[in-house]
């Protein structure tokens, strides 16, 4: 065996074991998460957790909606998805996102005939070709969703979406002091005002982890 | 086959450990998954749908189940597309009744429920 093939033996090893190490990390991570029902992390040297909104804090969270809602809803200027849609189809170049969206159910119809197809079939080259198709469709399908997502970014609805959770991680974001778990915002005007990097960075973090624990709530 | 990103949370449920431990807590009282009892966690839920998942999915290999394999188990894709298959071509009339309440089976398969004949004929010895 020459040199360089004992190089690249070496580079390929190399390789797998840092995938392998990140696999593990990334199995460890995940165990972490799913232990109990809420999720410490650490952010600069400081211990933070957020855990699921007790009954109390969730008449809260559901208060400030009710009345973000109606904020939202008297402005004038704000329109609701429905209204957006329709503004959108009446463009001078329109956009049509029901058609979109039935574009995307169509792609999903398409996936699972292929997913039928791949199952059934024994060829390991024609697997290769429709894993490769379905794996192309997925892509295309996730990209017109998103697209669809972008283009509803101001209407009422996704607007009252992104005011609740930030309002939950308002609620729900606690800090470790004297080994014990306290609000880290004293009051949603400290909330509001807070400006800093830190602080900045903290809510994304925790909205990420809050996202994880009430994905569909 | 050069493999996509799997999924931690479905590598995770999928692993000899959980599975085991889920083997284990649903023959025996006192062993629990995680450290809370109640009010799980979404992520939670999608692991408990997982893992149950991929405990039958297990069964089913032991018992030869048609287009199953080890790989299809280790594959989040391969795996997507089986239970896709499942669901279409396996399981048709079930999904028929899902969707139509209506739904008749097949005469092949029909049960004669107002029949007053026994399916099991009883005698002395």
């Amino acid at each position: 065996m020459d040199e360089t093939k004992k190089s690249e033996d070496r580079e390929k090893m190399l390789a797998q074991v840092t995938q392998e190490l990140k696999n593990l990390d990334e199995l460890e991570e995940m165990e972490s998460l799913i232990q109990n029902n809420s999720i410490e992390f650490s952010y600069q040297g400081q211990a933070f957790r957020v855990r699921k909104p007790t009954r109390l804090e969730k008449l809260e969270v559901r208060s400030a909606k009710n009345k973000k809602q109606n904020e939202l809803l008297r402005d004038s200027s704000n329109v609701t998805e429905v209204e957006l849609i329709d503004t959108l189809l009446k463009r001078q170049i329109p956009v049509n996102i029901p058609q979109m969206r039935h574009e995307v159910h169509t792609l999903q119809q398409k996936i699972e005939e292929m997913a039928v197809r791949l199952t059934e079939c024994q060829l390991p080259n024609d697997r290769k070709k429709i894993i490769e198709q379905i794996q192309g469709l997925r892509y295309e399908q996730l990209t017109l969703q998103l697209r669809i997502s972008d283009l509803l970014s101001c209407c009422v609805e996704k607007q009252l979406r992104d005011f609740l959770r930030e309002f939950l991680v308002y609620v729900v974001l606690e800090t470790k002091s004297e080994d014990k778990w306290v609000k880290y915002f004293k009051s949603y005007d400290q909330f509001m005002a807070s400006n800093s990097d830190f602080d900045d960075k903290l809510i994304y973090r925790a909205a990420h982890y809050l996202a994880i624990l009430l994905k569909d709530e | 086959m050069n493999k996509n990103h799997q999924d931690p949370l479905r590598k995770l449920a999928r692993g000899m450990k959980y599975q085991s431990l889920y083997s284990r807590a649903s023959e025996l009282t006192g062993i629990q998954i995680f450290d809370n009892t109640s009010d799980f966690s979404s992520i939670q839920l999608d692991f408990l749908y997982w893992l149950t998942l991929y405990h039958r999915l297990y069964q089913d290999l032991v018992m030869g189940v048609e287009c199953l394999t080890q790989e299809v188990i280790d594959d989040d894709l391969l795996c997507d597309c089986y239970l896709i298959w499942e669901r279409k071509v396996k399981h048709p009339e079930e999904l028929a009744k899902i969707k139509n309440p209506n739904y008749k089976p097949s005469k092949k398969t029909q049960i004669d429920r107002s029949s007053t004949i026994p399916s099991v004929v009883f005698s002395k010895a």
